[in-house]
């Protein structure tokens, strides 16, 4: 089989294993927006060892015919999904054990590596999935030559910011010159950008920009994550926005400030009234950051001295990825009750 | 009372007004200027000043702000019908044409100038018995005055400006600070019956636009 007919299988064979785990379905009633392919590796019977490494990225282990995954817990966390997918390939494509320094694999690389990786792609970056983020998010394919939103999107796919730009090139979402323009972007760069203290979040922290578009959406954030809240703003009529005490446990925002005295604000005459959007910083407590549970996080906007006045009301919700090192968590169940 | 008043016509203007959600504090502060200046019976139609104002502005949508210097023309001309003959609407309009006036109804109109932002010339405005609009930055301590006075703070909301009319001066007798009295348009239950003061440092550091006679 030449390698074309080879990347053409693996194609297909991603496509065939989200058939068979219901992944549209699954996107469509629940609002996950990434698919799991620990989930995936797990419901297929192959466990997933998740442990610092040196230099590896992962593995796939096959001694006898006893399929495994390991993947290195050092790297972000869109390189570990990313990891895991592509040893998942190695599985659902017939190949022996074989162990990836990286998986960004060039034209000189292994027909079976190509393959492997071609099998990632298609598994966690598909082209429904793509439209259907994008479409709920409001965003067209004008919108992607910004790398702001390629990042953003590339957060709800749970994939790496330069995983999503070629994903969105093999697509033809995004021309060769684009693609390689925005995957010279920094993704440091792209989340200081957003942050009032311009300070991007430590240990590889990601930046989620929010906002009531994202109430499709669980978004799947982990623990160094930071959050802007994009919302309608009525703050020239006194509204401010306010997390829910009921509903928003563990969760607290704030309006994003400037210091007058050190900026230069106004250039012109300026408009009185609200400007149509307000940013916010979200806040999560370490208790809600440490839950592996589904979390409403309501927000309402309303007069501060009045809690009569109209009100609107967001809903979003957040379910924390934990990544903990050793079997991963559907392998330690199952293993659990093959032992009763 | 830790503001001690030197001069205060609020009364003068009834009760303060609520905007609701929209975006028209301006037209309501150059509204109670105009109703002051041109001795208005009663309130008159910030719907109307909203409407002519935008109307006048290049590239405005319903729902958005105005600049100060289009409620200006606005009010100078056509002027604006009493707030009985176009009454306050809850949303916004559809339509971006100039409103038609009430026929058969009096227009009340004012020549208005932008000011100087400085508190001097403020004060003086209002001893001599003028009320004076004010373009402040939105703090998070507007929203909450404390016993009636807006807390100074440097931090601003980005991008957010609100539209007040002076009504009055005064002095904090424990500090000898001078503050200006304010009329909103955020409902009576804000602050004191929908007013508060603004101490000076306040004026200084966030009002960037004066209008009045």
């Amino acid at each position: 089989m030449n390698l074309r007919d080879q990347l053409l299988q693996a194609s297909k064979r991603a496509s065939a294993v989200l058939a068979d785990v219901g992944a549209q379905q699954r996107v469509r009633d629940s609002g996950y927006s990434r698919i799991d392919p620990v989930a995936i590796a797990e419901g297929g019977g192959v466990p997933v060892m998740v442990r610092p490494l040196d230099k590896l990225l992962g593995a796939f282990l096959n001694p006898e015919g006893s399929p495994g995954i390991l993947v290195n817990s050092q790297r972000p966390i869109g390189m570990v999904h990313l990891t895991c997918a592509h040893e998942l390939g190695h599985y659902f494509l017939g190949h022996e054990t074989t162990t990836d320094e990286h998986i960004e694999y060039g034209e000189g690389a292994s027909p079976s590596e190509r393959a492997a990786n071609e099998f990632a792609y298609r598994l966690l970056m598909p082209r429904w999935l793509v439209v259907h983020v994008m479409k709920q998010k409001g965003w067209s394919l004008t919108d992607l030559p910004r790398p702001e939103v390629v990042y953003q999107l590339s957060l709800r796919l749970g994939v790496s910011f330069r995983a999503m730009v070629w994903s969105l090139r093999s697509i033809k979402f995004l021309t060769l010159p684009l693609a390689t323009q925005i995957a010279a972007h920094s993704p440091k760069a792209l989340k200081e950008a957003v942050l009032p203290d311009r300070r991007a979040p430590a240990e590889g922290g990601d930046v989620w920009v929010l906002d009531p578009r994202d109430q499709a959406f669980i978004i799947e954030p982990r623990a160094a994550d930071r959050f802007i809240l994009e919302l309608p703003n009525h703050a020239g009529a006194g509204y401010v926005w306010t997390a829910e005490e009921a509903s928003s446990a563990g969760f607290a925002i704030k309006p994003v400030v400037v210091d007058a005295t050190r900026h230069d604000l106004e250039s012109g005459p300026v408009v009185v009234g609200s400007s149509a959007t307000l940013s916010y910083e979200l806040e999560p407590s370490a208790a809600a950051t440490s839950t592996d549970a589904i979390q409403p996080l309501g927000l309402t906007e309303t007069q501060p001295w009045n809690r009569g006045a109209p009100r609107d009301h967001v809903g979003l919700r957040a379910h924390y990825e934990t990544l903990v090192e050793g079997l991963s968590r559907g392998t330690r169940q199952r293993r659990l009750q093959e032992a009763r | 009372m830790q503001v001690q008043p030197a001069v205060d016509f609020s009364a003068s203007f009834g009760p303060a007004r609520n905007q609701g959600q929209r975006s028209t504090c301006m037209a309501f502060a150059m509204s109670d200027l105009n109703r002051d200046a041109a001795a208005a019976p009663a309130a008159l139609s910030a719907e109307f000043l909203y409407q002519t104002a935008g109307a006048l502005t290049p590239g405005w949508r319903p729902g958005q702000g105005l600049r100060t210097v289009e409620a200006i023309r606005a009010t100078q001309a056509p002027g604006q019908p009493l707030d009985a003959h176009f009454p306050y609407q809850a949303v916004d309009p559809i339509s971006t044409d100039h409103p038609v006036a009430p026929a058969g109804q009096p227009l009340y109109a004012s020549a208005f100038a932008l000011r100087s932002p400085a508190m001097q010339p403020i004060i003086d405005a209002l001893t001599r018995g003028h009320a004076v609009g004010l373009v402040t930055r939105v703090t998070l301590g507007l929203f909450s005055p404390v016993g009636g006075v807006v807390r100074n703070e440097v931090n601003v909301l980005p991008g957010q400006y609100h539209a007040l009319l002076a009504v009055g001066w005064g002095t904090a007798p424990s500090s000898g600070m001078r503050h200006l009295l304010v009329r909103n348009s955020w409902s009576e239950m804000w602050g004191l019956s929908g007013h508060a003061w603004l101490p000076e440092p306040f004026v200084n550091l966030h009002v960037v636009e004066v209008f009045g006679r």
